[in-house]
């Protein structure tokens, strides 16, 4: 008991010495405490992709099934992160055919790779300009991609919650990912897919 | 270099070209009548070359294949190729007894699925559901196995070959039309060997798949057609009718020996195929109004 007492003893002590060092500098947040949990909104997110159709036109394509979090940190950006989960047959590009075949082992293979997933690894902002760097995993394949984000918007919504948007952008190779069929087919699309993430999150409280 | 000359010479050409020089290579001289008969080629000449052929029909279309992690279905049946050429050399090169070669064989009709379809036992199948479907895939694909070779044996190696020649075209073009290209090209890279092997086949009617060669051929053909259905949108009933074509030969037994038999070797498995192409068809999506 007397033990306890003195390692609780100590521990105040500690906390006060750290109290008094923390009132002498300008006051901050923790990491921890800063930290905005938003689940993503998937009828209000989408990721778009656009692709070269026979070197002539951009031809797009969404994704409509979009799931995930973000935790935005305000004054420590590198405590921030994201995740999303895309469902790959969820792909649609306005032409049932078209939609079929990017379902097929020819393309996403979305029997075999049913998602499209993307985790945070690191976070950085310059000014409004954030960079978030992390593992895209699809088609059997893991890559690292680096993200340009911007924060869109943050604000209440009319049902008493709150509400952050951010639009990210970043490309990948079809090589990189195995996509044989763009790469048999040189010309008909191009090896460059611009991908464009945008994200609605509700505050989690 | 045109992508649809690139496709043809990498998907035709190079397996035509290569398993022809598996086949050379096995080529064996013609005895005279008096003396007893042979195969007209090494016994491992048929596995060589279907293998060889697929592989490089593979490598083609599609290039290396990662390793050792492999991407999707596609490149698993790579390698099953690689796996079913070996084990095809293997036994024609060093022959074992009857129970040991079933064995073996029903070993390799249990891995196949197991092997290509993990992707369905991560997403789809509980752990009864995989079992019940790997033990009945492994089963089908061993009965099939099965069926090949007395069934080359008690009708005519040339007509067996040709059907098989016939239902792999229709297979392939079943893949395409149930929306999978990919698949569809190396369906045509297993046939393209075939094509090769069946004016052998014509000439000599001694040639034959058995020992290895007929291993490659049914396993290949299943995986692909397990490809079409757990990957792509061929429907599970066009599989099945592909899958029953070649065995549906055997009706031809009771059809007198002759031209008539032989007949009804290719064309009973032709109206299968044919129904499955119809079928897959039928599935198709509809088109687009954006063309």
């Amino acid at each position: 008991m007397k033990r306890l007492i003195a390692s609780l003893a100590c521990l105040s002590a500690v906390g006060l010495g750290a109290g008094l060092t923390a009132g002498s500098t300008p006051p901050l947040t923790t990491a921890a405490e800063g930290q905005e949990q938003y689940a993503v909104d998937g009828s209000h997110s989408v990721v778009w992709f656009r692709i070269k159709h026979l070197g002539v036109s951009w031809a797009y394509g969404r994704f409509n099934d979009v799931k995930g979090s973000f935790s935005i940190h305000e004054d420590y950006p590198e405590a921030s992160s994201v995740e999303v989960t895309v469902q790959a047959a969820s792909v649609d590009t306005n032409d049932k055919g078209r939609d079929e075949h990017l379902r097929s082992p020819d393309f996403l293979s979305a029997k075999e790779f049913p998602t499209l997933r993307f985790e945070s690894t690191s976070v950085s902002k310059e000014g409004d300009r954030w960079t978030v760097e992390g593992q895209l995993s699809f088609h059997g394949v893991t890559r690292t991609i680096t993200m340009d984000a911007v924060h869109v918007g943050s604000g209440p919504d009319p049902w008493g919650g709150q509400r952050a948007g951010f639009e990210g952008t970043f490309q990948v190779n079809a090589k990189d990912y195995e996509l044989d069929w763009i790469l048999e087919n040189e010309g008909a699309l191009g090896a460059e897919i611009s991908v464009t993430v945008s994200l609605e999150g509700i505050l989690q409280r | 270099m045109n992508a649809a000359l690139a496709q043809a010479l990498g998907g035709v050409l190079a397996p035509a070209l290569l398993s022809a020089t598996a086949l050379a290579t096995a080529w064996r001289p013609e005895k005279s009548p008096a003396e007893a008969p042979r195969p007209s080629t090494s016994l491992w000449g048929a596995p060589l070359a279907l293998g060889l052929g697929y592989a490089a029909g593979h490598l083609g279309t599609h290039g290396w294949p990662s390793f050792p992690h492999h991407v999707g279905i596609k490149q698993g049946l790579f390698y099953v190729a690689v796996v079913l050429c070996a084990w095809g050399l293997g036994e024609a090169l060093f022959p074992l007894g009857s129970k040991l070669r079933l064995l073996g064989r029903a070993a390799l009709c249990a891995w196949v699925p197991w092997f290509l379809l993990g992707f369905q036992r991560e997403h789809a199948w509980g752990p009864s559901a995989a079992w019940l479907w790997s033990a009945g895939l492994a089963a089908a694909l061993f009965a099939l196995l099965s069926s090949q070779a007395p069934l080359s044996r008690r009708t005519n190696a040339a007509a067996n070959l040709t059907a098989w020649v016939l239902v792999g075209i229709l297979a392939s073009g079943a893949l395409h039309l149930s929306g999978s290209t990919s698949l569809a090209q190396l369906t045509g890279a297993l046939v393209c060997p075939l094509g090769v092997m069946l004016p052998i086949a014509l000439r000599r009617p001694s040639f034959s798949l058995e020992r290895g060669g007929d291993l490659c051929l049914v396993l290949l053909f299943g995986g692909l057609l397990m490809a079409g259905v757990y990957a792509g949108e061929l429907p599970p009933l066009a599989a099945l009718a592909l899958a029953l074509a070649q065995p549906a030969g055997w009706l031809a037994c009771w059809v007198r020996p002759g031209r008539l038999r032989s007949l009804t070797v290719v064309l009973v498995p032709l109206l299968l195929a044919a129904l499955a192409l119809w079928i897959a068809r039928d599935s198709q999506p509809p088109s687009s109004p954006y063309g």
